[in-house]
């Protein structure tokens, strides 16, 4: 008996016996550690094998280094440097709560995807910093007298990853396939006036458009318009082995862990600072910024604000007010809320300065609808100037006959932080004047399959802006919009300035037209837009980079480790 | 004969597992959405119906519930697990990956749990109604009331600011491939799930203990001058040691499922993030391939505790 008594024990001191093991294995293999098992070190010849090691390493003690590192000098010239570059080494680690989605870039609309693909794929245009459409894999475009023809020359000798060469032929399949249906491309709506693609010859791509459509230039600088390679578009493996002409090469994903890439040396823009990006999966948020604070992850991306405040030590925070939008969208069919005057008093009810305060500890500002920075609504253009006003509310309520206040049914997503705060400070508010709100916490596809089958009287959202405002908003506030039963709003005046508005090329005029349709949009109140919060980059270890108010990582192409 | 009760036994388990399967799939077709909304999500309303259609097809959703549960489960049964349309994997290999990432932080977690747990509740049970029976009985309701998300976050934001020390930022390392990162990486989490595990497992002790110790052979023991000590720990505690080996059996089955919010806090890729992102993602084939075969582990685990029975009181018979 007394032998038997020690079976706990036994598998207790087993267990013991195997964990001490396992870490005395472990000793000598200390200091390969994860930084550069995926480090991969780019090829050209140069005789810098020395430092070839060290960045990796060095990103991770860097708030010692960051000191003394006097960087200013190597970086300013990096363009020019054609000659001889210097072989970029180092591995950038970006680290982010989600793991990417789908491969597939057409069909990419996670922003996780969408910032991992941006760095694989080229688009026809680009975006600069300040989201002005420049040229891409197209150096120059133009369009014909009456804009129903975009004639677009295309860059020389730009090769895809897998070595074939792009020309006309590649963009002209890489358009139609977003075109073909079977794709179930995202895009395709924003490019449905093209009627056809010529390629008269390899480096020219002329689109026949069915109609003028200036905004069209920013659909093809979106990645969703990425260009892919014919060939690869024939075998069928644009979904699982990406092949883009971007300034990084396609490495590894390793599901739920990372996402490896490496430095595309050939790139037209000129090679990387770094030899490769790993983008490290952490999901919750306040590892990652434990993470950026000790230095294992150079760019953090985050998205609560209750986490973003709290960066401190070595960290450098980039703030960048966003395209993305906090609104309460309301239904107009339903209801009281067919009526403008109780949509004006629900807006005047609401004090977004709290919402912001409360919900998101400050960090953000009170926006109209438009909130790409050239086309920004002024937020005293909305109702009550954009300011609480308890009294008119309640006075427009009146007036509207319904002064005994009414029940609203709201629904509320719970795929971003700060939804049911916001939920429950509007919920308040209006309180106040009488309307009572239900809310309605929905986990992500509950949420998104009663808000496309428009069945809420109000909805909290957050929803994504984009770089022009007619792919912001013809979706919602044209009547034949996609999306426009949903938003349950539409007027001729919306109609007639968003056609106004496409065809203009003009780029002042295009401001003043936008700046109509916002004010005409306010007026009609179909939605309280509330404020738009930041894009947040927590940097360590990295310079030179420029976040973007689209969250996107685009310009981890320029950017280069601290020594 | 114990060939037969093991006989009856798998069949019990096979039973388990069809009726996992069957309520898994069910469930998930019950939730609304699909892989194209958690895809798409509000863009999806944006695309036209032949792109919807063609979508569905892609992602193997077009056939009717039924076709699809029979398509999954004959593929199942030929040791297939499924595809995952969107990262081009196979659900094997998913599971692979996962699985040693959650059995080991299991059986470690269990460890620090049964290490910490198992003394206490002798040394609480020994002095039932005493002070330092109290000290630790309040030491058990936190180890079982503190959420350990709260722990975890906690332990890491104070290494990693106090010391600069944040192991699991580097991206999770398995045993093969380094062996004293992947150490480093598992203490926090393996500690954080052991107390709340030794909270139960004191208790548990606490209170099999304490009834064993009423038993006349602890009086005999005494009586025949074998020290205090020895009564306490081999007499008393192999006699308790049945209901301190169901409740860790039980809970290694319910870690192999449910570390996941430590695993999301210390970025670790198993099992548990396997289920959830599937599940956040609608990918119907990784959440019942990966469902089945944790159940499958937990019905296992539960077969040996069983049978174990039988090792720790010898007049267990199975017949």
């Amino acid at each position: 008996m007394a032998k038997r008594a020690h079976w706990l024990t036994r598998v207790v001191a087993l267990m013991a016996a195997l964990t001490l093991f396992v870490s005395a294995c472990g000793d000598d293999a200390d200091d390969q550690a994860a930084d550069d098992t995926s480090a991969p070190v780019e090829q050209p010849d140069d005789s810098s094998d020395a430092a070839a090691d060290d960045p990796g390493d060095s990103a991770a003690e860097s708030d010692d280094a960051a000191e003394d590192a006097d960087d200013s000098g190597d970086d300013s010239d990096d363009m020019e440097a054609d000659e001889a570059p210097p072989a970029p080494t180092g591995v950038i680690v970006v680290g982010r709560a989600a793991d990417i989605d789908v491969l597939d870039p057409h069909r990419a609309t996670a922003f996780q995807s969408v910032q991992a693909l941006e760095l694989v794929y080229d688009t026809l245009l680009s975006l600069g910093a300040d989201l002005s459409v420049g040229p891409g894999l197209a150096e120059s475009w133009e369009f014909s007298g009456d804009g129903r023809t975009l004639t677009m020359h295309l860059r020389d000798g730009v090769q895809f990853h897998s070595g074939d060469s792009f020309d006309s032929g590649d963009a002209a399949a890489s358009l139609n396939r977003i075109l073909d249906e079977e794709t179930g491309a995202v895009t395709r709506a924003n490019i449905a006036s093209i009627a056809s693609v010529d390629t008269p010859d390899a480096s020219t791509v002329v689109l026949n458009l069915s109609q003028a459509d200036a905004p069209i230039l920013a659909s093809l600088a979106d990645l969703n318009a990425a260009m892919m390679s014919a060939d690869a578009i024939a075998a069928g493996t644009v979904d699982t082995a990406p092949d883009g002409t971007g300034p990084f090469i396609w490495g590894e994903w390793q599901q739920g862990e990372s996402v490896t890439l490496t430095a595309n040396v050939d790139h037209w823009r000129g090679a990387p600072q770094v030899g490769g990006i790993e983008i490290r999966v952490l999901p919750d948020e306040a590892s990652l910024l434990a993470a950026v604070d000790v230095g294992e992850v150079n760019v953090a991306v985050i998205t609560d604000p209750l986490v973003a405040v709290q960066a401190g030590g070595d960290v450098e925070v980039l703030r960048t007010p966003a395209l993305a939008y906090h609104a309460l969208m309301m239904n107009s069919n339903r209801g009281p809320l067919a009526d403008q005057s109780v949509r004006h008093a629900i807006s005047c009810a609401i004090d977004r300065q709290e919402v912001i305060d409360s919900a998101a500890l400050g960090e953000g500002a009170v926006t109209g609808p438009i909130t790409i920075p050239a086309y920004q609504s002024p937020p005293d253009g909305l109702p009550c100037g954009g300011q609480q006003d308890a009294a008119e509310a309640r006075r427009l309520l009146e007036a509207a006959g319904q002064g005994a206040g009414f029940e609203l049914n709201v629904i509320v997503p719970m795929f971003y932080a700060s939804a049911v705060d916001e939920a429950q400070v509007v919920q308040a508010q209006l309180g106040e004047v009488g309307i009572e709100l239900d809310l309605e916490v929905l986990e992500t596809d509950v949420y998104v399959e009663r808000w496309l089958a428009a069945d809420f009287d109000a909805a909290v959202a957050l929803n994504s802006g984009k770089i022009d405002p007619h792919q912001m908003y013809v979706r919602y506030w044209t009547s034949d919009g996609n999306l426009n039963a949903i938003a349950s709003y539409s007027s001729d005046t919306l109609d007639e300035l968003m056609a106004a508005g496409r065809v203009e090329t003009d780029p002042a005029a295009r401001v003043s037209i936008y700046a109509a349709f916002s004010a005409a949009l306010q007026e009609a109140s179909p939605w309280v837009w509330i404020y738009n919060g930041f894009e947040y980059r927590m940097l360590n270890g990295v310079e030179n980079f420029t976040p973007m108010p689209t969250g996107s990582l685009q310009f981890l192409r320029e950017a280069s480790l601290v020594e | 004969m114990p060939w037969r009760y093991a006989l009856v036994r798998l069949v019990a388990s096979v039973l388990t597992l069809a009726g996992v399967a069957v309520l898994v799939f069910v469930v998930l077709r019950l939730l609304p959405g699909d892989e194209i909304t958690s895809t798409f999500g509000t863009e999806t309303g944006v695309l036209t119906d032949r792109q919807i259609e063609s979508l569905r097809s892609y992602y193997g959703v077009d056939q009717p519930a039924y076709q699809q549960f029979f398509s999954w489960l004959g593929s199942v049964v030929t040791g297939n697990l499924g595809f995952s349309v969107r990262s081009g994997t196979s659900v094997a290999s998913q599971i692979r990956d996962a699985l040693p990432v959650t059995v080991e932080l299991a059986l470690l977690s269990i460890l620090v749990g049964v290490v910490i747990g198992v003394p206490l509740g002798v040394l609480s049970g020994a002095r039932a109604g005493t002070r330092r029976d109290a000290t630790i009985q309040v030491f058990g309701l936190l180890g079982l009331g503190v959420p350990n998300f709260v722990i975890g976050t906690f332990a890491v934001t104070l290494f990693a600011s106090w010391f600069d020390y944040f192991p699991n930022a580097r991206g999770y390392a398995a045993p093969w491939e380094d062996p004293w990162l992947n150490v480093q990486q598992m203490v926090f989490p393996a500690i954080t799930l052991g107390l709340a595990l030794s909270g139960t497992i004191m208790r548990t002790t606490r209170s099999a203990f304490l009834e064993t110790s009423t038993q006349p052979f602890v009086r005999t023991a005494r009586g025949k001058g074998i020290s205090a000590r020895r009564v306490r720990y081999v007499h008393i505690l192999r006699n308790a040691s049945i209901p301190i080996a169901t409740i860790t059996g039980i809970q290694f089955g319910y870690l192999l499922g449910g570390t996941v919010i430590v695993e999301q806090i210390f970025a670790m890729p198993g099992l548990g993030r396997l289920v959830l992102d599937g599940i956040g993602k609608r990918e119907y084939a990784v959440v019942q391939s990966t469902i089945l075969v944790i159940s499958g582990l937990f019905v296992m685990v539960n077969l040996l505790v069983d049978l174990l029975y039988a090792r720790l009181d010898p007049r267990i018979r199975y017949k």
